[in-house]
């Protein structure tokens, strides 16, 4: 036999080797991940959530802690118990304005499902800093505590509402809330 | 008569002393005196006033008879808070601006103790700005008469309102009223409340009180 065609068959025998040792790999990653809960891959998400798709400026975008375009998970969470999940979905980080209309005191939400405050705004503080939103508007420093992001912001619709407000629409937004809070005896700051 | 040098002097010295400082004393007013109180620790910095104003009294752009100045942030977010301090007229009981006008323009209402300006009268001179401690007045481009905040002496308050800055603000932050009934709500505020004024030193008397708010961790 030439010698260079059995050094190359070594070399392909070893290419299959690899690649049979990686496939057993992966479905060995998998299996741990499955006994982990992790095996909805997120790109499965939308075949139960096909209503809510991201269409607005996240859609497409860089997660920053894996340098890749975001996925469902990279906010919402991983599904650790899918039995779980398709029960009643409190393993998510849900985001929802009610956190902050109901509970801006104790930053416990008071309506079911719902994320705090704190843990909806850590997910999106991820990518955001304090220090970028608040140049941006000084309203952000204003109700770093006291409002979740989702308040104002939504992500999933094409447009998000607050973004390109005009001057009298956002002082309508301040003096909307701000009023209630007044009508309801509720100090400017917890 | 002989008058010696001396005599001279000296009565022309308290001439001279009258024509520099002709207001040192308070003027009197009869009926209601008119005050604002800003809580600094209630407002939100909105800005609704602002708009309110501009709307009702027709101020053009450009222009603004109120501010509201925001501080830099204080503290670190999300633990953030700011403060807000409201810059118009003082409405002061000793007026420089009333006192350096040539025209007899600028005036204070002996009914309410507002300070006001009647345009017609204004030859557009501009002392009443260079005398002003608050910088609160300003040529209006329209009339070309100087102009200022009158507590709505003209708009809101003819027609038996709050003046708009107050009727707009959503935290109820500014009270006003009349300083000379003891039971009004803003005599009872200033009565019960730690305010502060600004420029008092001046001896201009002024009647825009403010509450200040903590200069941060007021969380804690």
């Amino acid at each position: 036999m030439n010698k260079r065609i059995y050094f190359s068959s070594i070399a392909f025998l070893a290419t299959v080797l690899r690649i049979a040792l990686a496939v057993l790999a992966l479905s060995w990653v998998s299996s741990q991940a499955a006994a982990a809960g992790q095996t909805i891959d997120p790109e499965n998400c939308i075949g139960c959530h096909e209503e809510t798709p991201v269409l607005g400026v996240h859609s497409g975008a860089l997660f920053g802690a894996t340098n890749r375009v975001a996925t469902c998970a990279d906010c919402h969470g991983w599904v650790t118990d899918l039995g779980q999940h398709e029960t009643d979905g409190a393993d998510m980080v849900r985001f929802d304005s009610a956190a902050a209309v109901l509970e801006p005191r104790t930053l416990t939400p008071l309506s079911l499902g719902v994320s705090t405050i704190a843990t909806q705004n850590q997910t999106c503080l991820q990518c955001h800093s304090g220090k970028t939103l608040g140049a941006l508007h000084w309203t952000h420093d204003a109700h770093g505590f006291e409002l979740a992001c989702s308040t104002c912001h939504q992500l999933h619709p094409k447009n998000d509402p607050v973004r390109g407000l005009s001057n009298a629409s956002t002082i309508k937004l301040c003096v909307d809330c701000h009023s209630a809070q007044t009508r309801n005896g509720e100090g400017v700051r917890p | 008569m002989s008058v010696t040098r001396r005599d001279f002097l000296i009565a022309s010295t308290c001439v001279a002393t009258a024509g520099a400082f002709p207001v040192v004393h308070s003027m009197e007013v009869d009926g209601k005196r008119y005050t604002m109180v800003h809580d600094e620790k209630a407002c939100i910095g909105c800005t609704a006033c602002m708009d309110a104003c501009r709307e009702v009294n027709a101020v053009p752009e450009g222009v603004s008879r109120l501010n509201i100045i925001r501080s830099e942030p204080i503290g670190t977010y999300p633990d953030v808070t700011f403060q807000f301090f409201r810059q118009s007229c003082q409405h002061c009981d000793v007026p420089p601006c009333v006192a350096v006008c040539p025209s007899g323009a600028s005036f204070r209402d002996p009914d309410t103790g507002i300070v006001d300006v009647d345009p017609d009268k204004c030859v557009g001179c501009q002392y009443c700005i260079a005398a002003c401690p608050y910088q609160v007045r300003y040529i209006d481009p329209v009339t070309q008469a100087a102009d200022k905040c009158d507590f709505c002496r003209k708009t809101n308050l003819a027609q038996g309102k709050l003046p708009a800055c107050v009727e707009s603000c959503p935290t109820n932050a500014l009270i006003f009223g009349d300083l000379n009934d003891p039971d009004s709500e803003v005599s009872q505020v200033i009565a019960t409340s730690k305010t502060y004024r600004t420029k008092v030193e001046l001896g201009t008397d002024p009647h825009l009180y403010r509450i200040a708010a903590p200069t941060g961790g007021n969380r804690s």
